[in-house]
């Protein structure tokens, strides 16, 4: 377009600024410039070393009300991630359960014993099954132990089941209390020791 | 050099030859400040540039020279002070018009022209065509504009622009040839604004 030109050509642009310019030259106080920013300078200096001095003199409330905020915050988080009592139970227990039965985690120097240990606890599996049947009146079919007492568990913690889904369930079963409580998981696991001591 | 009107009440430390290395980092920065705010004037035009009027520039100078303050320590080579200080002028100038944007778009002020301190004779000579450079500037792409004042306003050199902008300076020039053909052609007129406005 214009490139060719000399860009300083354009002398009426250049005679509206520089009137500009100089009109707002003659409102422009150097000192009272120089004055108004070494003020705010000096009062943001003051500022930030008052802060540290209110903390270095004082430092008690700042750091037990961080901690305060803290722990409420851990609180917080811990409420609302952590499960509740009867899935940690419940893990727990699958895991002593997977390790030990179903010998997943072996290590290379104790690898004969659990040999021996997988034939009893195979047993004990088989055992348990059969509880959970009994418990249950389903078949469990050819599942994991694991899997078995997950299954049970997650039951008696799901909401309870609409009449609807009762009538296409395959198997009558009998209508267990909800798991709600600790004393409701006590009394769930004491039942459920009753029958396995009867099998 | 600045005739201070007294000692600047932040400047308390001197360079002495048995001072702590913090103290003396302290009294650098301090010197080097002093250093920077010899561009005022420069920064004062940049902003008036962006500015409606010189109070506003003014302020908006402040506020360039106290992050310039607050940032002092990003300098990384001091040599190259007022590239430094003129990037720092323009972003907060952006910042600035941006804030400015915002404030009318949510009280509905319409533009306000220079406050004005000046004989009436004075103003009728002249404050038609300042108000169509102002409308003709504001109206310019962000990078004309920018690239306009620098040169326009502050007076920077092709390089120096360049080197704020992080372009080249064959870049600059034809920036410079576009804002100014676009200026000129929206002063003209509107049917001219219609033809080559952006």
């Amino acid at each position: 377009m214009n490139d060719k030109m000399d860009p300083d050509q354009f002398d009426e642009i250049r005679e509206i600024i520089r009137r500009e310019k100089e009109e707002a030259d003659r409102s422009f106080d150097s000192h009272r410039f120089d004055a108004q920013l070494f003020e705010r300078i000096g009062k943001a200096r003051e500022g930030r070393s008052a802060a540290w001095r209110i903390f270095l003199k004082k430092p008690a409330p700042i750091i037990a009300f961080s901690a305060l905020v803290l722990a409420l915050v851990g609180l917080f988080l811990f409420r609302t991630f952590s499960p509740p009592p009867f899935q940690q139970t419940v893990r727990a227990l699958s895991a002593v359960l997977a390790e030990a039965g179903d010998g997943q985690k072996t290590s290379g120097q104790n690898r004969t014993a659990q040999r021996i240990a997988r034939a009893e606890y195979t047993e004990f599996g088989w055992a348990l099954k059969g509880v959970l049947y009994a418990y249950e009146r389903q078949a469990l079919g050819d599942v994991s132990l694991t899997d078995a007492l997950s299954r049970v568990f997650l039951k008696k913690t799901s909401p309870v089941a609409s009449s609807q889904d009762r009538e296409k369930a395959p198997f009558p079963r009998m209508e267990s209390p909800k798991l709600r409580t600790g004393e409701d998981f006590r009394e769930f696991f004491a039942g459920f020791l009753k029958k396995f001591e009867e099998v | 050099m600045i005739s201070w009107p007294e000692e600047p009440p932040f400047l308390r430390v001197q360079a002495v030859p048995e001072m702590s290395e913090v103290t003396r980092a302290a009294a650098d920065k301090e010197t080097l400040f002093l250093g920077i705010l010899e561009n005022k004037k420069t920064v004062f035009w940049i902003c008036l540039g962006y500015a409606r009027d010189s109070v506003e520039a003014d302020e908006l100078a402040q506020e360039v020279f106290f992050k310039a303050w607050t940032k002092i320590d990003s300098l990384r080579d001091p040599k190259r002070h007022r590239e430094w200080l003129f990037r720092v002028a323009r972003n907060a100038c952006l910042d600035h018009q941006k804030k400015k944007r915002l404030r009318r778009f949510i009280q509905g002020d319409s533009l306000e022209y220079a406050r004005d301190e000046r004989t009436p004779e004075t103003l009728a000579v002249y404050r038609d065509e300042l108000r169509l450079l102002k409308d003709a500037v504001r109206a310019l792409p962000k990078k004309l504009k920018e690239t306009f004042i620098l040169r326009g306003y502050g007076g920077l050199t092709y390089q120096e622009i360049a080197a704020v902008l992080e372009i080249k300076e064959g870049t600059v020039m034809s920036r410079l040839n576009e804002a100014r053909a676009k200026i000129r052609s929206r002063m003209k007129g509107p049917s001219h604004e219609r033809q080559d406005g952006p």
